[in-house]
């Protein structure tokens, strides 16, 4: 019983697959959580949903850690990107077509 | 497109100020990124944008946009004189809002890289000689009042996103200031015959 009790003591709870992302959606703030094992396009279109942002396809946000950096890869899966737990990401609609 | 407030000033006024509050709320994003909000007083906006990659730091443009009848019309925008406050005319935009269109041929962008042919931009910043100067895009009332763009219309946008102050101000940047690294000098020299006179 002591080493059944002692092995539960040591074992380290399964890591979390799971962080929040904290998209900043066309101006607004809105939390998501985001599976590590999942593309990020998952992540990002709950946050569109979330935010009632679903008017515009996927394919017309640009997802950037930072304003101006190159766009994120929505296709990669979360812990490619090595993302700590809370991160910022930036969801900016693209401009429409030229005139 | 309408003209004036037809839709009741208390919805417009709430919208203006969740716009309002939706970017003071960003307040320091915005400054980090050369965006700074000096007059927020219904139905107008007063943005001045700041190059943050370039020293010294360039105030490029100055924005009045105005939410009179929002969201019935799209804003208006205007390029400004910060100093004046002065709608300023195409001709004295300087370079604008440079885009590279979505199609652009890739051998032409390699080669635009290696500075051997111009950038193939387009100008989001359009105006007719001696007329104000306007933001050519949807979600901007200049774009949807133009005969160009009949077809469509501002209804068609309205809750796409567009229209919205944190997205025009963050398209300003994007083609406007962020691209901005420094000052350049650019000069040019024609090489022409040197003539005595002109005959008759």
């Amino acid at each position: 019983m002591s080493t059944t009790n002692s092995t539960a003591a040591a074992a380290k709870p399964p890591k979390s697959n799971k962080i929040t992302i904290n998209f900043v959606v066309n101006g607004d703030p809105e939390a998501a959580e985001a599976n590590l094992n999942a593309p990020l396009k998952a992540a990002v279109q709950k946050a569109l949903a979330q935010s009632e942002n679903e008017s515009q396809p996927l394919e017309n946000w640009i997802v950037t850690k930072e304003e101006g950096s190159d766009a994120l890869d929505l296709e990669q899966k979360v812990e490619t990107f090595g993302f700590p737990d809370g991160v910022t990401l930036i969801v900016s609609l693209k401009a429409g077509v030229l005139g | 497109v309408t003209t004036g407030q037809v839709c009741p000033p208390s919805i417009s006024r709430a919208k203006f100020d969740r716009e309002v509050e939706a970017f003071r709320n960003l307040e320091a994003f915005h400054r980090q990124n050369g965006r700074l909000l000096v007059r927020a007083e219904f139905p107008v906006v007063e943005l001045l944008f700041l190059t943050p990659h370039a020293q010294p730091r360039l105030a490029l443009f100055a924005v009045r946009v105005d939410f009179t009848n929002y969201d019935v019309d799209p804003p208006s925008l205007r390029f400004i004189d910060i100093f004046s406050g002065g709608v300023l005319n195409i001709e004295e935009i300087g370079e604008g809002l440079l885009r590279l269109p979505p199609e652009t041929d890739a051998a032409v962008l390699t080669l635009a890289r290696e500075g051997k042919v111009p950038w193939p931009a387009a100008n989001m910043v359009q105006g007719y000689p001696g007329q104000p100067a306007f933001l050519c895009m949807p979600g901007i009332r200049e774009y949807h009042e133009n005969p160009g763009h009949t077809g469509d219309s501002w209804l068609l946008h309205r809750c796409s996103g567009e229209g919205r102050l944190h997205h025009i101000a963050t398209t300003i940047s994007r083609y406007g200031t962020d691209p901005v690294v420094g000052l350049g000098a650019r000069f040019q020299v024609n090489i022409v015959a040197e003539r005595r006179e002109v005959p008759a």
